[in-house]
Order: C-alpha cells, then structure tokens, then sequence
C-alpha cells in the first residue's frame, strides 16, 4: 500500500534557492490517511429547501426517527410543506400574488414520528 | 677431527652470510575515500481517524511511523506536501486537507522538525488531527473514506 518513492532532489533544492551549500540530497515516501466517519446518533442530519414552497423536507435520525412536513388541515388550496401568513392589520390573512403585507411569515407543521410506533407522533405547528 | 669440521662450518656460514646481505626500502601511499552521504527513508504507516459527527473534541489520528537511517552527522529536516505530486523540497511542516470523500478537515503535521544521523534507524511520526464539531458527508451510519482522491500526502527528507 505504501509505496515508497525515492528521488535524487538536490538539483530541485539547489534550483529552489536553498541552503545549497548545506543541501545533499532527499528522498520522499507517502502515507494513506484513513477516515473512519460514524454519524452521531444524538443528532439528526437534513437537507432542507424549506425555504420554497412545496418543498420537500428530509430529515433522517440514526436511531430511527425522522421529521416529516406536511400541509396543515384546513388551508385550503395551500400546496407543499411551508404556508405564508400575515400578521395583523386590515390585510390579515393569506398572502394572494405579491400583495404587499408589513407583518408577514411562515409557517409549516410538522410530525416527529417513531418508526417504532414506541411513543406517539409528536407534532408541533413553528412559524418564522 | 669433529672439532675443526664444526668450527670449518660455522665459517662457512659466516662467509654465506656475508655476500647475501638484504636491504630494504619503503614508499607511503595515500588512500582515498569518497564517502557520499545518504539518508534512507522506511514505509510509513497510513494515519487513521476515526470521527464521528459533531463530537465536542479533537481527533487524534494513530499511525504515522516511519523511520530514517543517515550517515552519521549528517543533519537533515523532514518537510510535508499534500497529494502525490513530484517532491519539491522542503515541503512545510504542516498541512491542511479535507478529505474528498467524507468531506472533513484535518491537520498533518511532524513529530520532529528534523534531526541528525547516527547511522541507525531513528524513529519519527507524522501526527494528524481533527477539529471537533465537523458535520462530514455520510449517507448512513458510517463511512469511510476509501474513494477519497486526495487522502494521499508525500513526507519529505530532506539532507
């Protein structure tokens, strides 16, 4: 595996504008370095675009749990995991088009499932 | 009579003795050395983390043995580079590197800067470490990094 390879360099050191004087010589080996990568099973990793709509958010756990993004029961016509809202004023309520809103956010629901079917799921309504 | 025979002979030798005398002479001669001084570098052993992801402390890596045998008094330095690349001398003393493969960065530095020969085999290592707090690239439990490109790096001697 080690392959171990040998040059004359003291052209290259003398060239390289060294301690020519003191420069006799070299010779060079290499070395492998191995990376053994285990995932933490206390963290959950996800690749999100939760940012879009309808986005497609996954999130996988080790220990077997995953988060699972879903349309919130009641938003009619609403498609895809996330759901702008507005807050306050006379034009609370759903954006429509680019209808400009001071106070407006996200939101999106999401269920922490065993796949054990151990506990139940846990859901929780975030908005940002 | 057995008188005079041995007192005829001990002449005899004598006379002998007397026409082949040696002689001797010398000359001195020089005798040159070239002696052309050389260091001779061991397999080293591959380094080895084993990380997992987002772990609060360093990674240490084990392995990294080699050895170098010089001409006595002959000092020499060793030098690092990454990748397999042609040897260009003196090479650093550390480099930084992330992998390819798991996508986690670590640190490869030497034990000793350098030393001078003795004409035996001296022990060195090049040491490896790994920030904490790395997320790296897996798509399971664990992976490694065999398909990684760039996991191989030249140690130099240079004397």
């Amino acid at each position: 595996m080690k392959t171990l390879e040998r040059a004359m360099l003291a052209v290259l050191a003398v060239a390289a504008g060294g301690a020519a004087g003191a420069a006799v010589g070299g010779t060079a080996g290499s070395l492998d370095v191995t990376i053994q990568l285990a995932s933490s099973p206390s963290v959950c990793l996800s690749r999100s675009l939760a940012d879009r709509t309808g986005a497609v958010v996954q999130v996988a756990c080790p220990s077997g749990q995953f988060v699972a993004i879903a349309p919130a029961r009641g938003l009619v016509g609403a498609q895809g995991s996330t759901f702008r809202y507005a807050l306050g004023g006379v034009d609370a309520g759903w954006i429509e088009g680019d209808q400009p809103l001071a106070q407006w956010g996200t939101v999106t629901a999401l269920r922490v499932v065993d796949l054990d079917r151990q506990r139940l799921p846990v859901e929780m309504l975030v908005s940002f | 009579m057995k008188k005079l025979v041995a007192v005829m002979m001990a002449a005899g030798l004598l006379g002998t003795g007397s026409a082949h005398a040696q002689s001797s002479t010398s000359g001195q001669f020089n005798v040159s050395v070239t002696l052309t001084s050389s260091c001779t570098l061991s397999a080293i052993n591959d380094l080895a983390f084993s990380y997992t992801s987002f772990q609060s402390g360093t990674a240490n890596a084990t392995g990294g043995g080699y050895s170098v045998s010089c001409t006595n008094s002959l000092p020499y330095t060793f030098g690092l580079q990454s990748g397999t690349g042609t040897a260009t001398p003196p090479g650093a003393s550390t480099i930084s590197v992330t992998d390819n493969a798991v996508n986690l960065a670590y640190q490869l530095a030497l034990s000793a800067a350098g030393g001078t020969g003795n004409g035996s085999a001296q022990t060195y290592s090049v040491t490896g470490s790994m920030a904490g707090n790395q997320a790296g690239t897996c798509s399971g439990a664990s992976c490694s990094n065999s398909a990684a490109t760039n996991k191989r790096h030249t140690l130099i001697v240079n004397y």
